[in-house]
């Protein structure tokens, strides 16, 4: 048991925090708000720059072969500085190729990705489907030697700047996985406004022709494929609510350290502490049942029931905190101009993404075999 | 990082889990039902001769004590281990008087009270609080005064736990009257048979008997104060984190849920199984998660001070977590079990032999004993997050 990172693994998170730091000013970060890519060119080749699309890839492919526990160091900084979240996005999608594409495809997309000059983004959810494969109403089916994909993808992440897309798909018997280049002719995309000053889209497929050869693996068990997959998404976006969490108590401490009223500084008040303790307790939980869950998927043990309870207690202690945060901070930290709002706002994006809290809670019943009758 | 018990950790489990499966009957376990938990009947006294007989009595103690010398993790694994088999709890000589003697004593003091512990033939009540003096330990007024070798004892305690069988009491007395109230207080080791003492039996809501102790001119030898005079404060402080790992564990929680959804899954109402119904699966799934949280919290705070680290943080805010999820896990049980859940231990439909609502009425306790939980996270504030003092 070791229940920390080690020396190597927090070198990562120490370099990637400074490089963090360095490059997000606030000016930038306002500017970047102005842009439809949530980010300018010169930060995305920085990033490009230090390796981080490649980090969890595969080294043939032109990745460092990470291990998930170092990546999600990396991710847990990309949080704690509420950095754009196209990072995750491209981070995902490269990984979403790893696991679930086709050794061509892999050969194909990934080195790019790697050096962040293709952008890839997952599709999956439509407006009456997020997690029953038999709701999806895109549909792929054989058209000659090739395929025709018909069908709209919504809440898909920077959906509007990707090269790629990693679609879902029911194919008549059950669910098939494809990559289409943006590129392909039928496919349009119309930006979505979240409240979380994230980019996504909805994407539209009208008869978009496809190679046989853009099926990412066999249509027989995709769907559990993808849903192991999502396990992985969701743990990883655990470790960018404890990084994001880890910021927002820290800003509030430094803020209740300073902060004046009554003639005496806010964090002397008992309320106050109570409040701030009280923060730390939901944060501490989270950081280690989300490393848990992490540590378990990098290790290729079953992880269900751990990244259930991850993804539910994070999602709620991170909400939690950032709502304790803005009560602490008043109208300080109500501003665009502070950081906070930020925060809260991914907060409670990252509770409805890729399974929100109560559907995980109904997840983890099921792992409890609840109704399985008289065995005790 | 890893967030698994290595394979020495995992012997060491298997090796309590499987003394627990031989020893933790289902005859002690009512026993200890009926009891409240105190451990005090025959068949949970014969338990603690069996585990002083295997060598496990002292688990934390060093080895030339007679001891097994376990770290805060393998402790914590015991702890685990023995509540989730529904084991009596170490008591107090156990787990907060003797790892005082141990740190404070002199080479003397340990060698006389040391073996005694161990060997089970004397134990202690511990005696901190008073009428006016609760959370405010320090403003206690309970005061020994030397006259010649002896101290001479006058006062009263409350909350003396166990004072009405306990051979001795580890009393927090006064000495430096003239000291700043933390700086004057010194702990002495009383014989429960010196003429003087007076036990009165208070009846709490959970059915624990505890007591009302007055010392009258109350005469001990010198040498039963332990440690250095003026130091008793802080030694109590220090006696307190040491029963952070024991009030860390969810063993009892876990073992309680899987009753629990035992139950749920064999019991019908209004012609569903309760497994089935929507809430009650969720709360059950709530539950699971709230447990393994805990889980995390004690274990982190145990590894951190086997890494040579005090977490003074981390016990605050295992104890906070812990006390508050025993009192919400129960009061959520409870309403899973429907009107069942109110039925007492000696009724014989009562679901999970009301244990949940046995749990119910002592988590008040718990959150206020031990340091309430409005000063753990007073520490949690300032010495762990470290927000500004007046």
């Amino acid at each position: 048991m070791y229940l920390s990172p080690t020396v190597d693994q927090q070198a990562i998170q120490s370099e990637a925090r400074r490089f963090l730091s360095a490059q997000i000013t606030r000016e930038r970060r306002l500017a970047w708000d102005r842009t439809p890519e949530g980010y300018d060119a010169d930060f995305w080749r920085a990033v490009s720059d230090l390796g981080w699309f490649g980090f969890g890839l595969p080294a043939i492919h032109g990745g460092q072969a990470a291990s998930l526990v170092d990546l999600s160091l990396l991710v847990e900084e990309c949080g704690r500085a509420a950095a754009p979240f196209a990072l995750f996005a491209q981070i995902a999608g490269g990984l979403a190729i790893a696991h679930l594409g086709t050794p061509a495809q892999q050969r194909e997309w990934l080195p790019a990705i790697a050096r962040g000059e293709r952008r890839v983004a997952v599709a999956i959810a439509e407006q009456h489907a997020a997690r029953n494969p038999a709701a999806f109403a895109t549909v792929v089916r054989r058209r000659g030697r090739g395929l025709a994909l018909t069908g709209e993808k919504r809440y898909v992440l920077q959906g509007a700047t990707a090269d790629v897309y990693l679609v879902a798909a029911r194919d008549g018997r059950g669910t098939s996985l494809l990559l289409v280049p943006a590129s392909t002719p039928g496919v349009t995309v119309r930006p979505s406004t979240t409240f979380a000053k994230d980019r996504q889209s909805t994407v539209r497929f009208r008869d978009a022709r496809l190679p046989a050869t853009a099926l990412a693996g066999r249509p027989a068990g995709a769907w559990a494929r993808l849903e192991r997959f999502r396990h992985v998404l969701a743990a990883l976006l655990c470790a960018d609510m404890v990084g994001g969490a880890d910021a927002v108590l820290e800003m509030t401490v430094r803020y209740m350290s300073e902060r004046e009223q009554f003639g005496a500084k806010l964090g002397t008040f008992q309320a106050v502490q109570q409040m701030c303790a009280g923060m730390a307790i939901e944060f501490e939980g989270a950081r280690h049942v989300s490393r848990q869950a992490v540590w378990r998927l990098s290790e290729g043990r079953p992880a269900v029931r751990e990244v259930a309870i991850a993804k539910a207690w994070t999602g709620r202690a991170y909400r939690d905190l950032t709502l304790t945060a803005h009560q602490l901070h008043g109208g300080a930290g109500y501003i665009v101009e502070h950081e906070l709002h930020r925060y809260s706002m991914r907060a409670k994006q990252g509770e409805l993404l890729f399974g929100s809290t109560e559907e995980w809670l109904e997840d983890l019943a099921d792992q409890l075999r609840l109704a399985s009758g008289a065995r005790s | 990082m890893r967030y698994e018990y290595d394979a020495p950790q995992r012997q060491w489990r298997d090796e309590v889990r499987t003394f627990c499966r031989r020893y933790v009957t289902e005859g002690l376990r009512a026993e200890m039902r009926q009891a409240g938990n105190e451990g005090d009947g025959p068949l949970a006294r014969a338990f603690h001769r069996t585990l002083f007989e295997n060598g496990w009595w002292g688990v934390a103690w060093p080895k030339e004590f007679g001891g097994l010398g376990k770290n805060a993790v393998e402790q914590y694994i015991f702890v685990d281990e023995m509540q989730a088999a529904g084991a009596p709890a170490m008591n107090l000589s156990i787990t907060s008087v003797a790892p005082t003697i141990l740190r404070a004593g002199s080479e003397e003091q340990k060698q006389t009270w040391l073996p005694r512990i161990l060997s089970g033939t004397i134990d202690f009540a511990v005696a901190y609080s008073e009428p006016g003096a609760g959370t405010d330990l320090a403003a206690l007024s309970t005061r020994a005064e030397l006259d010649g070798d002896e101290w001479v004892i006058n006062g009263q305690k409350i909350w003396n736990t166990g004072a009405h069988t306990a051979t001795h009491n580890w009393v927090a007395v006064r000495t430096e009257p003239e000291a700043r109230k933390h700086q004057g207080v010194s702990m002495i080791i009383v014989p429960m048979d010196r003429p003087g003492i007076t036990v009165q039996g208070i009846w709490t809501m959970s059915n624990i008997r505890t007591n009302l102790v007055f010392f009258e001119d109350v005469r001990v030898p010198r040498d039963h104060l332990v440690g250095e005079r003026g130091m008793g404060f802080y030694y109590a402080m220090m006696a307190l984190d040491f029963e952070r790992i024991q009030l860390g564990s969810v063993g009892m929680l876990a073992r309680l849920l899987e009753e629990l959804k035992g139950f749920v899954r064999r019991t019908r109402c209004d012609g569903r199984r309760l497994g089935t119904v929507g809430w009650i699966r969720r709360a059950i799934a709530d539950l699971e998660m709230r447990v393994e949280v805990g889980r995390q919290i004690g274990l982190l705070n145990a590894w951190l001070i086997d890494q040579g680290i005090v977490p003074t943080k981390e016990g605050s805010i295992s104890k906070v977590y812990v006390t508050e999820l025993n009192a919400h896990f129960a009061s959520v049980g409870m309403e899973i079990m429907g009107l069942a859940g109110q039925l007492g231990p000696n009724d014989e439909g009562a679901p999970l032999h009301g244990r949940l609502q046995w749990l119910y009425t002592i988590a008040p306790m718990q959150r206020f004993g031990g340091g309430t939980n409005e000063i753990q996270r007073i520490i949690i504030a300032q010495r762990g997050l470290g927000l500004p003092r007046k």
